[in-house]
């Protein structure tokens, strides 16, 4: 056992060390993080917290005050984002205003100018004119700042004012409630993105690591040093001591992505906050600890159901070349479990879906999209856990069995029946 | 055979046999190397010593037979005694010296101070202690070759098992490894070597076992072997045509070097009889009696055996 650690301990700075994992490990979040960054300084400075200074034409003669009290937002610097200014008109003298006002846009005098036909109460119809008809941010606020002094002024029209006003402006939430054995529970939609994140978050970190560990288990053939290393450890010792050191790595590399990304997201709820743009944050799911402590115990878990595969075909291929031809049906399978994910979240309590998110190549998966959708008894999940130990174990006992004979066996790749024998010659 | 051996057998390998496919690479073979020896495997390429030692080191498991290692069957847990070095040699190329070293330390069994100590003794000793923080790749092959030879003697095991050491060496480092193995001797361990240089093992070893196509040819002290074959050998040194030698009265078998021959005498030969013939044809600057040399007993043995089973000839790879 000891040895084995031993083993995991140089398999894991090996790999930590290289050049490419450092930079793939730092840049990833490092991009992701910029994009992030690039995005809400875009949205605040650029858009929605841009000053604007806006003419406004007022046909109707009764828009004009509910829509400055409309368009009162501040700024962070306390400043109002608005302001206004109000240009009269009568239909009859508006070409030669409007014709003034454009000018003075081109000046700069103003952002942009709005013209509030007569008949707006009826035809809800604006128009607005600017030299950037594209800043998306400020024509929503207006547009929801005209919208709101129009319904405003209709009321008032009704004969509703005063302290009753706010009520009819007050926003609606729809709380959905899932029911359970356990009682009801808040439920969000995001909870299921949960699987297909650990999904590809593992697809992902195999696909990087995979190949390259499938890789250091056939040089360590081809240039002869296993031979060394089995004088002092078993192969069983070895392979599991090389499948932790990589798994380590890979939990490694997932943990700095997955802290940077909750960094950067409550960076981003941060600014969204305070430009008050926070909707989409109901969309973040609140999970019971179960659903966290069930991730990280099925990705590494996951990782190792996987990582002992590639080492069993890595301990039967004599070349690189070989191991990268032989490494597809592995990634298929994970492919596979993504697939069936789709079965699974439709009916997620399904005698399949249970069966299949039980099976250790699928369990990482698809036990991840049941746990936060279909609360499946405490028994399942841990089952789905003991199972994929035992396949580790189970696959490693057979592959350290190929490879002792593998090892010293370099030529062409073994047949079904040539690897039979392998089993029985060790 | 067992009973007989003066000193306890630290190996015995009891009629073990293995066979890859239909080849078969060793075939009951029975050996006891005494505690404290050092203990030479001869035989030419192919002859099953590698497919051997692979065996007592658990790599491969036999078909049949038995492996003892200090009385005990041999298993993963009496790895902890040997110290190897294989044939194919291989070392992890990106690590650091001092760090691959330390990890062989380790899985050896030794603590981190421990191993420094050890690691540092021996850097010292094969003269690359500068090396310690370069690659293994940027080593030279004879290098990397003492590299590996530190790592089969970094845990101090009891037994060392040695695939054709010297191979790849120069003769300073030949040397040098002499030296270390004569002196791990007088330290108690016992090593057993593999080797087809029948010179080499007659330098070092004091008990042999000759195999041939994975069966014993001959074994036991290389001294005993040797007596047994009687000073039934000439060394003749000459200048002149040596092959006046093959067609000399009570001359067995002749090896002629061009400078000196080694003559194997017919029994009951006269040697005296065989100098005053040569006197008289070649000018003999030298001429002494001796025991065999091993080659020499080796081809007898093995010429022995081809005349009894001529098998087909062609020797396998080393396995």
């Amino acid at each position: 056992m000891t040895k084995t650690l031993i083993v995991a301990k140089r398999e894991y700075l090996q790999r930590v060390r290289t050049k490419g994992f450092v930079i793939f490990t730092v840049l990833l979040p490092a991009i992701i993080g910029g994009y992030i960054f690039f995005i809400v300084a875009v949205v605040s400075k650029a858009g929605a917290n841009a000053k604007a200074h806006l003419a406004v034409v007022d046909l109707s003669h009764q828009v004009f005050p509910a829509l400055r009290h409309e368009l009162s937002d501040k700024l962070p610097n306390g400043q109002r984002q608005f302001r206004l200014e109000e240009v009269a008109a009568t239909p009859a003298t508006l070409p030669a205003v409007e014709a003034r006002l454009r000018r003075q846009v081109l000046e700069g005098k103003f952002t942009g100018f709005l013209v509030i036909p007569a008949d707006v109460l009826q035809s809800n119809l604006a128009q607005y004119h600017a030299k950037n008809v594209a800043n998306f941010n400020l024509l929503g606020t207006m547009e929801h700042g005209l919208e709101s002094a129009v319904t405003r002024v209709r009321l008032k029209n009704a004969g509703i004012a005063g302290a009753q006003l706010p009520q009819f402006f007050a926003t609606f939430h729809l709380h959905e409630l899932k029911v359970t054995a356990s009682g009801e529970s808040k439920n969000t939609g995001g909870a299921v993105v949960l699987g297909y994140i650990l999904g590809f978050l593992l697809y992902f970190v195999l696909i990087i690591n995979g190949v390259t560990f499938m890789r250091s288990v056939v040089e360590e053939k081809t240039n002869r040093v296993a031979e060394v290393v089995l004088a002092s450890v078993d192969a069983f010792g070895l392979l599991m001591g090389k499948v932790i050191g990589v798994a380590g790595a890979a939990l490694t590399q997932a943990l700095v992505w997955v802290i940077s990304l909750a960094l950067f997201a409550a960076y981003a709820g941060a600014a969204s906050l305070a430009a008050g743009k926070a909707g989409w944050m109901k969309q973040v799911p609140h999970l019971g600890p179960m659903v966290y402590v069930s991730f990280v115990v099925l990705f590494v878990l996951g990782f190792l159901v996987y990582a002992s595969l590639y080492a069993a075909v890595g301990a039967i291929v004599s070349s690189e070349q070989e191991a990268q031809q032989s490494q597809m049906p592995i990634t298929l399978l994970l492919v596979a479990a993504l697939l069936m994910g789709f079965t699974v979240l439709t009916t997620p309590n399904s005698i399949l879906a249970v069966v299949l998110s039980e099976i250790p190549f699928f369990a990482p998966v698809l036990m991840m999209m049941r746990i936060p959708i279909a609360n499946p008894p405490l028994w399942q999940i841990v089952l789905s856990w003991v199972l994929c130990a035992v396949a580790v174990w189970l696959i490693m006992k057979v592959t350290s069995r190929l490879y002792r004979v593998g090892i010293l066996m370099t030529g062409k790749r073994p047949n079904l029946p040539e690897l039979m024998r392998w089993l029985r010659y060790s | 055979m067992a009973e007989a051996e003066p000193r306890q057998a630290i190996v015995r390998l009891t009629g073990v046999s293995k066979a890859y496919g239909t080849v078969r690479a060793v075939s009951g073979l029975d050996l006891a190397v005494p505690e404290g020896a050092v203990y030479g495997l001869l035989g030419p390429n192919g002859s099953g010593k590698t497919t051997t030692i692979r065996m007592i080191m658990n790599i491969l498991v036999p078909d049949a037979g038995r492996i003892e290692i200090q009385n005990r069957p041999a298993d993963a847990k009496s790895k902890d005694a040997i110290g190897y070095l294989p044939e194919e040699r291989g070392l992890y190329t990106k690590m650091k010296v001092g760090d691959l070293l330390h990890f062989f330390a380790e899985l050896k069994g030794l603590g981190k101070t421990e191993a420094t100590r050890r690691v540092n003794d021996w850097l010292e000793r094969v003269e690359l202690a500068e090396w310690r923080d370069k690659k293994i790749n940027e080593l030279s092959k004879g290098m990397q070759q003492k590299i590996q030879f530190i790592v089969s003697v970094l845990g101090d095991p009891p037994i060392l098992i040695l695939d054709e050491p010297s191979s790849g060496l120069d003769p300073v480092n030949a040397n040098l490894l002499r030296e270390i193995l004569l002196e791990l001797r007088t330290r108690g361990k016992t090593i057993l070597l593999s080797t087809h240089r029948m010179e080499e093992a007659e330098r070092l070893c004091d008990h042999i076992c000759l195999i041939h196509r994975g069966e014993k040819v001959l074994d036991g002290e290389l001294a005993a072997i040797r007596a047994a074959a009687g000073k039934s050998s000439a060394r003749v040194d000459y200048r002149g045509d040596g092959g006046v030698l093959r067609t000399a009265p009570g001359v067995a078998e002749v090896d002629d070097y061009g400078n000196y021959a080694e003559v194997r005498l017919a029994p009951g030969a006269d040697a005296a009889a065989l100098l005053r013939y040569l006197a008289g044809r070649i000018d003999v600057t030298g001429f002494a009696l001796q025991e065999p040399t091993l080659n020499q007993i080796f081809l007898e043995a093995v010429g022995g055996r081809e005349a009894a089973a001529p098998a087909a000839a062609g020797s396998r790879e080393g396995r």
